[in-house]
């Protein structure tokens, strides 16, 4: 039975990590723009000066 | 031979069609000189991937830009209130820019150090459309960013409001209101999972001396972020409602909440039972999360604006040397001497010193033409400057001015608009109905059980717990507030939707809404004119400002070429001589014939003191737009600045009696709206322009309509696109089935309830009854909604595509 406690409190911790992770980026503005970071991804770099079109 | 030619060439930079000649730059076609430069500027930078990645994705260049626009920029003061970020060597400005619309505006924006090195980076915001751009002040200054944004089409959007960045913020569905429904969501899954030895009956099994007991202790604790911080906003707006004594729906779901959580307290201490914690925090979870569907909000869209947005920021003065600077429009003192330049809106009164002024008051009296002013006279703030600059002596401070006093008085001030909402209304009787039930059960089971007539109230208070109202109303409210927005229009809250539904009279303003605001039907009448006449007419035409030659040269499509001798007599038309011959268009009295009636919409041709004819200028109405105002099944009334030329023409359009007020001064328009209001109607205004800011205001729902919500438009309670206004029927047919949608699917919720009310006022109301119907109920109520709202879609919208084929 003792192992019901063990994997309750491990369980509560890993959600709660998560739970934590959340909080974070909710409150340092990750979930603001949905759109920005997902468009940059897929730009090019263009470190180097591409060729006239 | 009027008929304009339009080419089907497709302009490189904004893919716009090209009127006339296109512009040809590196073998692309260009619309106008301004997307040819903007793609000069990227070109030489090597940024032309930014038509790469979104086809013909740029943004129009306004058509005369203004060299000095962004001159205040230069006071230190003005530029302080942009800057959000200094350290030595490096500030960060950060500019509204409405223009942004795709991958393709964050691209170019955030590659801006490949235009100028004084630019370090930048950062795009998109859901505010707001740049930040970091930068070395040596390199460059703010004004000529300000001026680099406005060359590749983007320019900065600034108000007299100093908040508005920090407003447009606010509307942003809020990072602690994400985190609450976290938390909420966390403790209701984990107070769930815990639950599961009560729902089994496993709780009075004990193994190695341990109860389920401490499942249920571990659950309390759960339960107390989510009572004390998720769902401390219902007991806050509940204090202020009793504090109001005003009782909204979240009264009740306050005291259920703290029935429920002091009822489950009670039982784990006292080891009678597990409680209904799993029911309370689902329950809280559940009204967060439509809550936060239903207050969507669009936070590019302004729909609180007042006439301070409409002012320039800063204004020009001169000092005695005639030196120019730049000062806060607050600051502009009596005796002062200012510039305005053209398409300046004027912020004070004065008096006229020097330039030719033609003014537009459409802003405050509604009238479309714009008038003169002789040096000497006086020139009211609110007027738009349309040609070359001027110069004015300031006669009174800039908030005393005639145009602020209009906007302060008190009929314009947006009152609080009085409507107790549906919801509202049924929660009152709800929860009447419900404290009822819970007393009456208490006093059947008190003489002979105790225990369980407080089991039995508690219970009821519990099951028969208003939420399932507030989630029915807030998610049919967020499903077709989506619906609206995907159609055009958007609404300022939920609130806004059930005023629709109950509207029973519409008033629409005429120039720009019922029909286009530019576009205009030219007719000739009169003896044909040669071709080479004509060609000077159209020159003639297209060197004045006033809207009724713009017209005119628009209709004769030909090159115009500049014309040497020819003379602009203020209001009343344009003479020219030309290869020895006299031209003359404008009034009837003007080309010399004194037997027509002075009709401000016809201009008159003569040649050599012969009277040719004349052009017929008439605004057109908006396609489909006679459909809509056939199938309003309300009294409709047409409210215009204009005078009543266009009468015999709505008339004969619009075959239906409407009433029509034209001469119409703002003022007026609220008063007339007022009128309504007084004789018991509700109505609905649809407006587009700032005279129309009142009577928007003053309505009980107020549409404005634009071209595109990058445009500005006054306050009101909708914005919508101009091409979905011949819809407008459906929006208000889909608002009313969406009203009779939260009846529905509340009936469902109270069978719910009835069923949990069986249980709870017999006593028998166990966890597991509890923690099956609280889920079940909203699942249902939320898959209903979801399934009624996409049947309003159906059957309520149809495209504009469709009316073609039903109508005409």
């Amino acid at each position: 039975m003792i192992v019901i406690v063990f994997l309750l409190i491990i369980s509560l911790l890993v959600a709660t990590g998560f739970l934590i992770a959340f909080i974070w980026g909710s409150k340092t503005g990750q979930f603001d723009d949905h759109f920005t970071p997902a468009n940059k991804i897929l730009f090019d770099q263009t470190n180097q000066p591409t060729e006239n079109k | 031979m009027l008929n304009k030619t339009i080419e089907t060439t497709k302009c490189f930079h904004c893919g716009d069609f090209c009127m006339g000649l296109p512009v040809v730059f590196d073998e692309k076609a260009f619309c106008c000189k301004g997307c040819s430069s903007v793609y000069q500027i990227l070109n030489k930078s090597n940024l032309c991937e930014y038509y790469n990645i979104h086809d013909a994705s740029g943004v129009k260049l306004p058509e005369s830009p203004d060299q000095q626009k962004f001159g205040f920029l230069d006071n230190e003061k003005i530029a302080a209130s942009y800057i959000v970020f200094s350290k030595p060597n490096q500030l960060a400005v950060k500019f509204y820019l409405p223009q942004i619309h795709c991958s393709s505006c964050i691209w170019l924006l955030e590659n801006l150090q490949k235009v100028n090195d004084g630019i370090y980076f930048s950062s795009v915001h998109f859901p505010t459309k707001e740049a930040t751009i970091y930068f070395n002040p040596a390199a460059i200054t703010i004004r000529a960013i300000a001026e680099l944004l406005a060359s590749i089409g983007y320019e900065p959007y600034i108000t007299l409001d100093d908040g508005q960045q920090s407003k447009r913020q606010e509307k942003m569905v809020s990072r602690t209101a994400m985190v609450k429904i976290g938390i909420a969501g966390f403790c209701f899954a984990n107070i769930m999972m815990l639950s599961f030895p009560e729902y089994l009956g496993l709780e009075t099994i004990t193994v190695d001396g341990l109860t389920a007991n401490l499942f249920r202790y571990v659950n309390l604790l759960l339960a107390l972020p989510v009572l004390l911080y998720s769902g401390s906003e219902f007991f806050i707006n509940s204090w202020y409602s009793v504090k109001q004594q005003r009782l909204n729906i979240d009264a009740p779901i306050a005291l259920a909440l703290a029935v429920t959580f002091s009822r489950s307290v009670y039982e784990i201490i006292s080891g009678t039972g597990g409680g209904y914690l799993d029911s309370m925090s689902g329950i809280i979870f559940f009204m967060l999360l439509g809550r936060s569907f239903q207050t969507k909000t669009f936070a590019d869209l302004s729909f609180n604006r007042d006439y301070k947005s409409y002012f320039p920021v800063a204004v020009c003065l001169l000092d005695k040397n005639g030196l120019e600077s730049y000062i806060p429009v607050q600051e502009v003192q009596v005796d002062d001497t200012i510039r305005i330049r053209s398409n300046e809106v004027i912020p004070v009164d004065g008096m006229h010193l020097l330039g030719k002024a033609e003014i537009d008051y459409s802003f405050v009296t509604g009238e479309n033409e714009p008038t003169s002013v002789a040096i000497g006279d006086l020139v009211y703030a609110g007027g738009k400057q349309l040609n070359g600059s001027i110069d004015l002596l300031v006669v009174k401070p800039f908030s005393q001015s005639n145009f602020t006093r209009l906007w302060n008085n008190e009929a314009f001030k947006k009152t609080d608009k009085n409507v107790y909402s549906f919801t509202t209304v049924i929660s009152n009787y709800f929860s009447l109905a419900v404290l009822t039930v819970a007393f009456s059960s208490f006093a059947y089971w008190y003489p002979t059980n105790m225990a369980n007539a407080w089991q039995a109230m508690t219970a009821v208070l519990i099951v028969a717990c208003p939420c399932a109202l507030l989630i029915t109303a807030t998610f049919t409210e967020g499903f077709v507030l989506n619906i609206f927005s995907k159609h055009g229009l958007f609404l300022k809250n939920a609130q806004v939707l059930q005023t629709i539904a109950t509207v029973d009279q519409v008033v629409f303003d005429k120039t720009g809404t019922l029909t286009y605001p530019h576009a205009s039907s030219v007719e000739y009448i009169g003896d044909e004119i040669e071709n080479d006449h004509l060609q000077i007419i159209a020159s003639m035409a297209a060197q004045s400002l006033h809207p009724l030659s713009k017209a005119i040269a628009n209709k004769i499509s030909s090159a115009p070429r500049l014309l040497e001798h020819i003379k602009e007599v203020a209001g009343s038309g344009i003479e020219a001589w030309e290869n020895e011959t006299h031209y003359k268009l404008g009034s009837a009295s003007f080309v010399g014939n004194v037997s027509a009636e002075p009709i401000a919409s016809e201009v008159w041709v003569s040649i050599d003191n012969k009277v040719y004819g004349k052009f017929i200028i008439q605004n057109i109405l908006r396609a489909h737009v006679d459909r809509l105002i056939h199938e309003l099944p309300y009294p409709v009334a047409v409210l215009s600045g204009d005078n009543n030329n266009a009468e015999n023409y709505l008339k004969q359009q619009l075959q239906r009696p409407i009433s029509y007020h034209f001469n119409q001064s703002p003022q007026a328009k609220l008063a007339y709206i007022e009128s309504l209001q007084l004789s018991g109607k509700e109505v609905m205004m649809v407006g587009d322009g700032l005279n129309d800011a009142g009577a928007l205001s003053k309505s009980n729902v107020g549409i404005a309509v634009v071209d595109n919500t990058i445009q500005f438009s006054p306050a009101s309670d909708a914005i919508m696109l101009s091409d979905q206004l011949p819809l407008l029927d459906q929006y208000i047919k889909a608002a009313i089935w969406s009203k009779n949608l939260i009846k529905t699917t509340f009936v469902i919720s109270t069978l719910y309830n009835v069923i949990g009310l069986y249980f709870s006022v017999t006593a028998q109301m166990s966890p597991l009854v509890a923690a099956i119907l609280m889920p079940s109920s909203t699942f249902t109520i939320v898959i209903s909604t979801m399934l009624g709202a996409a049947l309003i879609e159906k059957f309520c919208f149809k495209h504009i595509a469709d009316l073609k084929n039903t109508h005409q």
